[in-house]
């Protein structure tokens, strides 16, 4: 896959990820984990991207005696979770476009007719 | 593997990085292995499953902007207080110092002397370049509160005109300096009411600039 659009993908998982309640990155990467493999390396460069794009922020809370940093998604991260939902019906379209899907489906309907 | 000696091994191989960023990348991994060891892993089972340092060191290393990748430390340089990472409760980050004396120190500190004609020209005239920015700011913010500051007073200086302008029997000069004076007590209002904004607006501008400028030489200085 394209290095950008797996990068920019993975940054809105991350988002999801965190976009019901505030999570941790072991918890994030298990979260995941049904989906998409994450490393850790890829999950903190994700995170520091995010954190400085202001999509999310990070409050360090004490966890059975050791400190653990917390990442809550922001305003920004929620419309970022939102433009991905509308680009998705564009790429969609393009990817019907591609794969030629919309012209088997009138072949199809033209083969099937009386 | 113990935590300690995975740790170590990953501090060795991101030699280069800034001191700051690999603490924070170490206290990331510390905390993974933590949260694994909770689920009831062993400290081995969790680092095994984190994965091999040589891979992470080299996902973390092409992660970073195009720079040039920090040569692999062919001895340890440094010694940190491995005695921090102690299992879930002792959870600390230590602070690493570099060891003095290093020679790439040397070689380093004799090219700086030997290159200050050159980068200390440039230096003072970025400094300058900076200064004269903040200046130009400076000089913006303060006239646009002088002509606001200056209105105010023309509605004033009008105000005596027009009195002086009815008692000398000039009544239609005196209803033109009432004119002129509400007009300048309009625009003083607005220039007042804007002041507030535009001050915050150009010195949070100076602000972003004189911020970008630090990260620049901040970054710089923690990967030479």
């Amino acid at each position: 896959m394209d290095i950008q659009l797996k990068r920019g993908l993975l940054e809105v998982c991350v988002l999801a990820a965190i976009a019901d309640e505030d999570s941790y990155g072991y918890k994030i990467i298990k979260d995941m984990k049904p989906y998409i493999e994450l490393s850790e390396s890829t999950l903190y460069t994700i995170l520091k991207r995010l954190e400085t794009a202001d999509m999310l922020s990070v409050r360090t809370a004490e966890h059975e005696g050791r400190l653990r940093k917390y990442y809550h998604i922001t305003r920004a991260g929620r419309k970022r979770i939102e433009e991905f939902k509308s680009d998705w019906t564009e790429m969609l379209s393009i990817y019907r476009f591609v794969t030629k899907e919309d012209e088997s489906h009138v072949k199809d309907n033209i083969s099937c007719g009386p | 593997m113990l935590r300690i000696t995975f740790l170590a091994d990953l501090k060795d191989r991101l030699y280069g990085m800034p001191q700051e960023e690999i603490e924070e990348r170490l206290s990331f991994y510390n905390e993974m292995i933590n949260d694994r060891m909770e689920e009831g892993l062993s400290e081995e089972e969790a680092i095994e499953a984190i994965g091999p340092v040589d891979e992470i060191a080299a996902q973390i290393l092409s992660s970073l902007p195009a720079e040039p990748a920090p040569a692999p430390a062919a001895e340890p340089v440094t010694v940190p207080d491995y005695a921090a990472y102690q299992p879930m409760p002792g959870y600390e980050m230590p602070s690493y110092e570099e060891k003095p004396g290093k020679s790439v120190n040397g070689v380093k500190t004799a090219l700086l002397l030997i290159g200050f004609p050159i980068w200390g020209s440039l230096l003072i005239a970025a400094a300058a370049v900076v200064f004269s920015l903040i200046i130009c700011v400076l000089s913006l913010v303060i006239s646009f509160w002088a002509v606001a500051v200056s209105m105010a007073v023309s509605v004033i200086a009008c105000a005596v005109s027009a009195v002086c302008s009815f008692i000398s029997g000039r009544a239609l000069l005196g209803v033109a300096w009432i004119g002129a004076g509400l007009f300048c007590a309009g625009l003083a209002i607005l220039l007042f009411l804007c002041g507030g904004v535009v001050t915050r607006g150009l010195l949070a501008a100076t602000k972003k600039l004189a911020g970008g400028l630090s990260r620049l030489f901040r970054r710089k200085g923690g990967r030479s």
